[in-house]
């Protein structure tokens, strides 16, 4: 106990690491294994959002369309091409990583809120044209119907009856963002997009090319964005343009990285973990009921949380273990892990 | 390639209708400190931004060790070697002052480690070291130039440009910043700075131009300069009656 209120962020991490390892071999539910993934997954996304939005404070409100690209991406050759899903994730990621570059050029030409307006209107072109094209380069995608994935079954196809697979495999996805991150904040890049962050100006009369590590922080960010979007595809086995290429997405990524901690490794997953079960808790309770009431409750719920603390839930709760090691005595000793 | 580190070449930087600086042409020899004076709003800044790539000059030339630079952007400038302070501050006011430092030392040192303590030598010259762990954000005046100057020399430049790098200082805090920048050019740099302290311009420089209304009035040594009628007309008299 000593130990762990000494350091918390460590030997936590390593408990909870263990927890949710061992959590599927004693729950099986279904339901229970469903609602897992899901938050999993977007704690995911909001890390993927964090290296842009938090780290490089680019504010995008447009990465559903990378999930889109990563999500149509994979299901379009695995269904057309007989492509694993394993080699379609990275094909994914290239794709979108490679779009996000021509999308940053133009965009990154603008600053603040003119940028991610940009964003959120070429996500709407992402998905007008999904959604009106039943072909795109010659390739079926079922326009606004969608596409739904032919079963092939098994660890090659990534297709699992028991959910509990999908599980660990976006647990794993989860850690390897978590990773990335972690290494991207302690390098010489880590720190040019915190300087742009703080004054673009600035770092570029100390030679950093702010374009450059814009481009770079939005590359890595789409990459590992589609990654999840492909993943998403995998998981639901059936994609369309309305949900992966949706505004909604979009702000629920930024909201969950933004209202948990932007800019800091923990945040987004803090965010997602409490988030995410209080939405699904609001839908399965309140969405039955009178549509658009579990929205609007979770808007309301949202909105308490930025009133109380509007540097987010990480600050907050590791302000309150700053507090509780006080009172535990012997205080100063150790640092809090960011 | 010519004895002089950077040339300009008939500089005109136009505002609309204003005329910031008029055919400007200044030169700075290597190991050399170069004054440069100048009413408010004389275009001092503005011929600074001109060298460094914050602006693009409607016409003329930027010559920096035999290469015409004029138009590239700031960070390639940096990349150069030209390194500089802005007379309004611009610190990273999120990030502590050694990793301000630092920010500036990762250009020439991609591991952050050895930027690290390549930063920590730099706030040791400077001064810093006991505040290397407050925001930037959280220094006061005096503090943030100093810390200005830090991360510029962190880039190990060739050339050093210091805007008004003692606005704001005390006398005795100005004599450790001309101390410091004497060190500085010994340890190989040349060096162009802006300063309204007389004091400190006149026993640092080598050579002095003068700016008045975007127009070069005068240039030559120190005695030269402040002999010259034209300034102590339009400058140097002012700057006596306001001091007195
Ligand atoms: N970005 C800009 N847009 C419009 N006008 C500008 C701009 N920058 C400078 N000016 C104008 O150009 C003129 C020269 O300005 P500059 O900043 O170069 O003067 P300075 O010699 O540095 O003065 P000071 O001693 O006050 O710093 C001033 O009249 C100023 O108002
Ligand atoms: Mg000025």
């Amino acid at each position: 106990m000593k130990k762990l209120v000494r350091k918390p962020g460590r030997a936590f991490g390593v408990l909870l690491l263990a927890a949710l390892l061992l959590f599927p071999a004693v729950v099986s539910q279904q339901f229970t294994i469903n609602s897992f993934c899901l938050v999993f997954l977007y704690a995911y996304w909001a890390s993927s959002w964090n290296i842009l939005g938090g780290y490089t404070g680019q504010m995008s409100l447009g990465h559903a369309c990378f999930v889109g690209l990563g999500a149509y991406t994979t299901a379009v050759l695995f269904s057309h091409f007989h492509c694993s899903p394993w080699i379609g994730l990275l094909a994914a990621g290239l794709v979108a990583g490679l779009a996000s570059l021509v999308i940053g050029i133009p965009c990154f030409k603008l600053k603040g809120s003119y940028f991610t307006l940009s964003t959120v209107a070429l996500c709407h072109v992402f998905r007008i044209v999904f959604n009106t094209n039943s072909t795109l380069f010659g390739l079926e995608t079922g326009a606004a119907q969608g596409m739904k994935l032919p079963w092939r079954g098994g660890l090659a196809a990534m297709q699992f009856l028991d959910k509990r697979s999908y599980y660990y495999i976006i647990l794993g996805m989860l850690l390897l963002v978590l990773l990335v991150s972690y290494a991207i904040k302690r390098s010489k890049l880590g720190y040019y997009l915190a300087a742009i962050r703080t004054n673009q100006d600035a770092a570029a009369s100390l030679g950093v090319n702010v374009l450059g590590m814009k481009l770079t922080a939005m590359f890595i960010s789409a990459f590992f964005t589609a990654m999840g979007g492909g993943l998403y595809a995998m998981f639901l086995q059936y994609i369309d343009p309305n949900s992966v290429f949706a505004y909604d997405l979009s702000v629920k990524i930024m909201v969950l990285a933004v209202v948990g901690g932007g800019g800091t490794l923990w945040g987004p997953i803090v965010g997602a973990s409490l988030l995410v079960p209080v939405q699904q808790i609001l839908n399965s309770r309140l969405g039955a009921n009178l549509a658009g009431l579990a929205l609007a409750v979770y808007g309301v719920v949202l909105m308490i949380v930025i009133y109380f603390m509007p540097k987010g839930f990480l600050d907050t709760i590791l302000r309150w273990l700053r507090k509780l090691r006080e009172k535990l005595g012997k205080p100063k000793e150790g640092q809090v892990c960011r | 390639m010519s004895e002089y580190i950077l040339e300009t070449q008939h500089l005109v930087m136009q505002f609309g209708g204003l005329i910031a600086t008029n055919d400007v042409s200044i030169r700075c020899r290597e190991h050399e400190i170069v004054g440069l004076i100048g009413a408010n709003g004389a275009g001092k800044t503005t011929l600074f931004n001109m060298i460094s790539g914050q602006l693009k000059p409607k016409s003329g030339k930027v010559i920096f060790k035999g290469n015409e630079i004029q138009g590239s952007s700031p960070h390639q400038a940096c990349r150069m070697g030209i390194g500089r302070t802005h007379q309004i501050v611009q610190p990273f006011a999120d990030l502590t002052v050694l990793e301000n430092v630092m920010v500036g030392a990762l250009l020439k040192h991609a591991s952050v480690a050895v930027a690290r303590e390549k930063a920590e030598a730099i706030l040791e010259q400077v001064g810093l070291t006991p505040r290397r762990d407050v925001k930037g954000g959280d220094l006061n005046l005096p503090e943030l130039k100093r810390m200005e100057l830090a991360r510029a020399l962190a880039t190990e430049p060739e050339l050093l440009l210091l805007d008004e790098v003692m606005a704001g200082l005390n006398p005795t805090d100005c004599q450790g910043v001309v101390e410091l920048i004497l060190r500085i050019r010994d340890s190989g740099m040349s060096i162009i700075l802006i300063e309204h302290v007389m004091k400190a311009v006149m026993s640092l420089s080598d050579h002095l131009y003068v700016l008045n209304q975007g127009c070069l009035i005068s240039q030559g040594s120190v005695e030269e300069v402040t002999n010259d009628p034209a300034v102590i007309a339009s400058y140097l008299g002012e700057k006596k009656s306001a001091e007195t």
